[in-house]
């Protein structure tokens, strides 16, 4: 790291030296000592088994169920296509949309499209920014096949309202708990909730498995569906006794590799989040001072969080937009990026009109996601905000410099 | 064993004290293995464009002599992102003897599967059994390269030249697999490749597509993530069909020991071709000397009138004998998805479905065990009176 940064031709962007020599990254990276995984992994090596539902597979679906206190637990390949696989599901091969929250993960237009369905973009609240019932209600129709709700790393959102309208509607509710692991809602351990959730074990993610996740549910017949779609639906493993004509198998398998990192890495999921929650107070004490600027509030005075991202609001009078604090800091190597922006519905359109969606618009302007995880000490973290009180001290100077480059 | 032995299923010992299975497993020694793994742990690059997958992506562009390799999560995977990187809507023509993700693949990409007729001999579709079926909806042909024999290449190329349709080709059995001396990969617009631990390639799971068309990949490439600096094509729907660097690290060890391994699979092929000669009814799979094959499916034919069992029944006695063999592929695609729309009767399917039978190989048989397979079969058939004797009791 570099030395403290006082003048404005001192900032990265203005010629001076980075910040960081080595970037700082948005994801969380945990790992395991290398031991405690390779003896997971050769266990399954030496029985000869790295995937279908080999010994750390199974060892670690059993894990999670008692984790999140639910029924059951199908692991996949990755939360992407665990979403398909439900939305795939919900539509019971009808043509149709989801609901989903025009704030979110850019991809999730995508897997609906792989699903066969139609995105159906939705405002988001804009207190607790997570989907919106009211706005759903008011734009879903009989074409509707299922509901996609969003937990925010800060507030899994609305579930009872949500749960409500998906049930007077008949349309199930699947819920991305992607940022909502090491979570409880109302005193319950995410996992429960909805039709069913999906979970990621991404390396970015709180609990790494290289690439991976997980689906959660409570419906044994879901659960059974699902484990048959995962592994090709093959026609001579079909369940008895459920309708399932409609189920379009795939493979989305957790391989033995990615089982085995996840295992190594469940018992320290405590100490993750103690992590992250002194990188979060840490960043709040720098940050929260400053003109303009303000930490995403993220409280687990009622219910726990993992605190897996540090969202930082950029408003009046903080001298540069949202777009140029994002380029100066990435100047500085902390590999920061927008916080779901642009808008799903902007981001999606190719051409032609899309609905107004007022609060996702608004939010998606605000937000700047700062580097997390740990590879992240808390000195580069009081460093950021330093540089950062830098920059407020000498507004008109760096705004002005800025101007010319 | 031999002359004289009661089989399992008369009560006999079986053959084998532990189970032999359909798969290769070819494992690299643990201590590279753990290496590997160190490394990665050291780099704490764990997924994301990370340096082994960019390593097996050139190192298997350079093992087919195609000009681009986009690896993903697994074969089924590299179907779909290939399928959708067609950018095409429509009916694709494919064949219904098939492993059922090939058929899976085309309809997450949004396209309409038409099941398609395999010829007797290749066990695979042609010009003869496409081209009747090609429609005004038609966009394209999926040709699968069973067993790791080519799929006709030039004739289908021909065909979808002359009627403007895209080709491609399921390679998920074809890594180390040549037509015309060039390795597959490098037919039709792009070919899809698996590395699962039952092929000889493992990497666990994983997958890749290859193809000689700059434009294909990168929109191959683009799909693959949802990274913005991964992005090289605007195509409207991409994935996360990202491989990670686990699979990567162990991928690239079994590219390394890949010849081993083939000669290892072509050993235990030859004792099966030697222990089951002269065998009336039973007819392996042959491969074309003048190409290489990987040898990881060893397949006979088994005709019933001349054998004197049904394939299910010596599949039974040989479970007996504790050789799990495997009816692959079983049903044909047209038998259990009734949704898909089959234009024709396919005889030529049903036929091979009823008849065909997947022989264990592997990295934990050694050749004298394939040896005693073979022998196993003998016995078994050399007791089919009784065996049929006993079923009617």
């Amino acid at each position: 790291m570099t030395g403290a940064k006082r003048r404005p031709e001192d900032l990265a962007i203005l010629g001076g030296d980075p910040l960081f020599t080595s970037p700082r990254p948005i994801g969380q990276l945990d790992a395991p000592p290398v031991e405690d995984y390779l003896r997971i992994l050769r266990r399954s090596f030496e029985s000869r088994r790295l995937t279908n539902d080999g010994p750390a597979v199974q060892e670690l679906e059993q894990r999670l169920c008692d984790w999140h206190q639910v029924g059951n637990c199908i692991s996949v390949a990755n939360a992407a296509l665990g979403l398909t696989m439900l939305m795939q599901l919900a539509s019971r091969g009808r043509p149709g949309d989801v609901a989903m929250p025009a704030f979110s993960f850019r991809g999730l237009p995508h897997l609906a499209r792989w699903a066969g369905q139609t995105p159906l973009f939705c405002d988001v609240d804009p207190a607790t920014h997570t989907l919106d019932p009211a706005d759903v209600a008011d734009r879903m129709t009989d074409r509707t096949n299922s509901i996609l709700a969003v937990c925010n790393f800060n507030d899994p959102g609305d579930l009872e309202g949500l749960g409500e309208l998906a049930r007077r509607r008949g349309a199930p509710l699947i819920i991305d708990s992607v940022y909502g692991f090491g979570a409880t809602h109302r005193g319950r351990p995410l996992g429960g909730f909805g039709t069913a959730e999906v979970f990621s074990l991404h390396a970015t993610k709180l609990l790494n498995g290289f690439e991976g996740g997980y689906i959660t549910t409570n419906d044994d017949a879901l659960a059974t569906a699902l484990r048959w779609q995962r592994n090709f639906a093959l026609p001579g493993l079909r369940p008895d006794g459920l309708e399932l004509d409609h189920v379009l198998g795939l493979n989305a398998k957790l391989n033995e590799l990615h089982a085995a990192m996840a295992l190594a890495g469940l018992d320290r999921v405590d100490s993750i989040i103690e992590g992250n929650k002194a990188r979060h107070q840490a960043y709040l004490e720098q940050v929260d001072p400053i003109p303009g600027l303000a930490l995403m509030p993220c409280d687990d005075s009622r219910d726990r969080r993992g605190f897996q991202l540090a969202i930082l609001d950029v408003g009046s009078p903080w001298p540069l937009t949202r777009d140029e604090t994002l380029k100066l800091l990435r100047a500085e190597g902390a590999a920061v990026g927008p916080y779901y922006s642009p808008p799903l519905h902007v981001a999606d359109a190719r051409g032609e009109s899309v609905a107004r969606l007022p609060v996702s618009e608004v939010l998606a302007r605000r937000f700047v996601q700062l580097p997390v995880g740990e590879l992240v000490s808390l000195d580069d973290i009081r460093a950021i905000g330093a540089l950062l009180r830098s920059v407020s001290e000498h507004g008109d100077a760096v705004r002005a410099r800025l101007g010319r480059v | 064993m031999g002359a004289g032995r009661t089989i399992a299923a008369l009560g006999g010992a079986p053959a084998f004290t532990a189970p032999l299975h359909v798969a290769q497993v070819n494992l690299p020694p643990w201590e590279d293995v753990e290496a590997a793994f160190r490394g990665i742990f050291e780099r704490r690059w764990f997924a994301n464009h990370g340096p082994l997958v960019r390593d097996l992506d050139e190192a298997f562009a350079e093992a087919t002599g195609a000009r681009h390799a986009v690896c993903v999560t697994n074969g089924t995977v590299a179907l779909m992102v290939m399928a959708r990187a067609l950018e095409l809507s429509g009916e694709v023509i494919a064949p219904s003897f098939t492993f059922p993700a090939t058929v899976q693949a085309l309809q997450w990409a949004g396209l309409t599967p038409v099941l398609c007729d395999v010829e007797p001999d290749t066990q695979m579709i042609s010009t003869r059994t496409v081209e009747p079926l090609i429609g005004e909806r038609t966009c394209g042909v999926l040709g699968v390269h069973t067993w790791g024999r080519a799929c006709d290449p030039d004739g289908l190329a021909e065909l979808c030249d002359r009627r403007g349709l895209a080709l491609v080709f399921d390679a998920c059995h074809g890594v180390g697999c040549t037509h015309d001396g060039r390795p597959l990969g490098n037919f039709g617009v792009g070919e899809a490749f698996s590395f699962h631990a039952t092929k000889v390639l493992n990497g666990a799971e994983g997958g890749c597509i290859t193809t000689n068309d700059a434009d294909f990949a990168a929109r191959l490439r683009t799909i693959r993530s949802f990274h913005g600096p991964e992005t090289f094509a605007d195509v409207p729907t991409r994935l996360n069909a990202k491989m990670s660097e686990a699979q990567a690290a162990l991928a690239l060890l079994s590219l390394r020991d890949l010849e081993t391994n083939i000669q290892a699979n072509l050993s235990r092929y030859r004792r099966y071709a030697d222990g089951l000669a002269g065998l009336p009814g039973l007819s392996l799979v042959r491969y074309d000397q003048r190409e290489q094959n990987n040898h990881q499916y060893v397949v006979v034919e088994v005709d019933e009138p001349a054998f004197g069992l049904s394939r299910d029944q010596l599949l039974a006695a040989l479970e007996a004998e504790n050789i799990l063999c495997r009816r692959h592929f079983f049903p044909g695609v047209h038998r259990a998805r009734p949704d898909l729309r089959q234009v024709a009767e396919l005889p030529n399917t049903d036929r091979l479905c009823g008849r065909l039978i997947q022989l264990p190989t592997g990295q934990a048989m050694s050749p004298d065990d394939a040896t005693r397979v073979a022998e196993a079969i003998q016995d078994i058939h050399a007791s089919r009176a009784a065996l049929i004797a006993q079923t009617r009791q």
